[in-house]
C-alpha cells in the first residue's frame, strides 16, 4: 500500500490547513442492509444540510452493497 | 431362509475370487470419493471466494461532496465543501444501520526519510476506519482517539512507503 494513515485532526490542521471533509466512509450492519443505510444517511444529511422537497443534494452517497 | 442362502452364496463367491473383490472394492471407493472430493472443492471455493468479496468491503458506504449546482454551474467534487465534522456527528448519532464510520480526509504528497523519497497519498481518518477497510496493523498499534483529539503527530505507514524509505529493513518504529 501507497498510503499513510493519520488521525483526521492531524492531516486537517497541520498538513491541509482546512475544516470540510473529503468524504466520509462508513460501514453498514450488513451487506444487504447496505442500501437501506445509504437511504437513511441521504436523509439524516439532506436535513442536516437544509435541503427540502425536490432541491438537489449537494453530496452523493455511493452504496457498494 | 431363502435370503440367508443369498448371502451365504456372496459371501463364498467374495472368499473365492480374493483379487477381484478387492479391485472392484477399490473401483468404487476410488469413484465414490473423488466425486465427493469435487463436490467439496467446489463449496469451499465458493466459500473462499464469498469471503474474500465481502473483506473487501461489499458492506462499505461512501458520502463524498458534489454534484451540485452554483448558480448553474456544476461543482466539481473535490470543490465542494459541503462536508464538515458536524455532518459525520450527526451520521454517528442518528444512523441506526451503520457499524462503524469515520471521516477521511486526503492529501497527496512526498514522503521523505533520509536520503529516501516516495510519493504517497495521506489518509487521515479515525481510529475506526481499520474496521471498516478490515485491514490490520501488521507491527505497532492504531492511533487512538486520544490522537485525534490532541492532533498527535503519528502514522501508520503502508507496506511499499516502509519497503521504500527503508530499503535496508531499518526498523520504521
Amino acid at each position: 500500500m501507497d498510503n499513510i494513515i493519520s488521525p483526521y485532526t492531524t492531516v486537517q490542521k497541520r498538513i491541509l490547513a482546512e475544516d470540510f471533509l473529503g468524504s466520509i466512509i462508513c460501514s453498514a450492519i450488513s451487506e444487504d442492509k447496505a442500501e437501506v443505510a445509504a437511504d437513511e444517511i441521504t436523509s439524516i444529511l439532506r436535513t442536516q444540510h437544509h435541503i427540502s422537497g425536490n432541491d438537489d443534494d449537494d453530496f452523493n452517497v455511493f452504496s457498494d452493497g | 431362509m431363502k435370503i440367508l442362502n443369498l448371502f451365504k452364496i456372496a459371501w463364498k463367491a467374495i472368499l473365492l475370487n480374493k483379487t477381484r473383490t478387492l479391485l472392484t472394492m477399490l473401483g468404487i471407493i476410488i469413484g465414490v470419493s473423488s466425486v465427493i472430493a469435487m463436490l467439496a472443492i467446489g463449496q469451499g471455493s465458493k466459500e473462499s471466494i464469498k469471503s474474500q468479496i465481502s473483506k473487501m468491503g461489499s458492506n462499505m458506504i461512501t458520502i463524498r461532496p458534489g454534484a451540485g449546482m452554483q448558480g448553474g454551474v456544476r461543482m466539481s467534487a473535490s470543490s465542494m465543501q459541503t462536508l464538515t465534522i458536524d455532518d459525520f456527528e450527526a451520521i454517528k448519532s442518528q444512523a441506526t444501520l451503520i457499524s462503524d464510520i469515520s471521516p477521511l480526509v486526503n492529501s497527496n504528497g512526498q514522503s521523505i526519510y533520509g536520503a529516501n523519497n516516495w510519493p504517497t497519498s495521506m489518509y487521515g481518518v479515525n481510529p475506526e476506519y481499520l474496521d471498516i477497510r478490515e485491514i490490520t496493523v501488521e507491527e505497532g498499534s492504531m492511533f487512538t482517539d486520544m490522537d485525534v483529539q490532541k492532533y498527535a503527530k503519528v502514522a501508520l505507514l503502508g507496506k511499499t512507503v516502509i519497503e521504500n524509505l527503508f530499503p535496508d529493513g531499518e526498523k520504521a518504529l
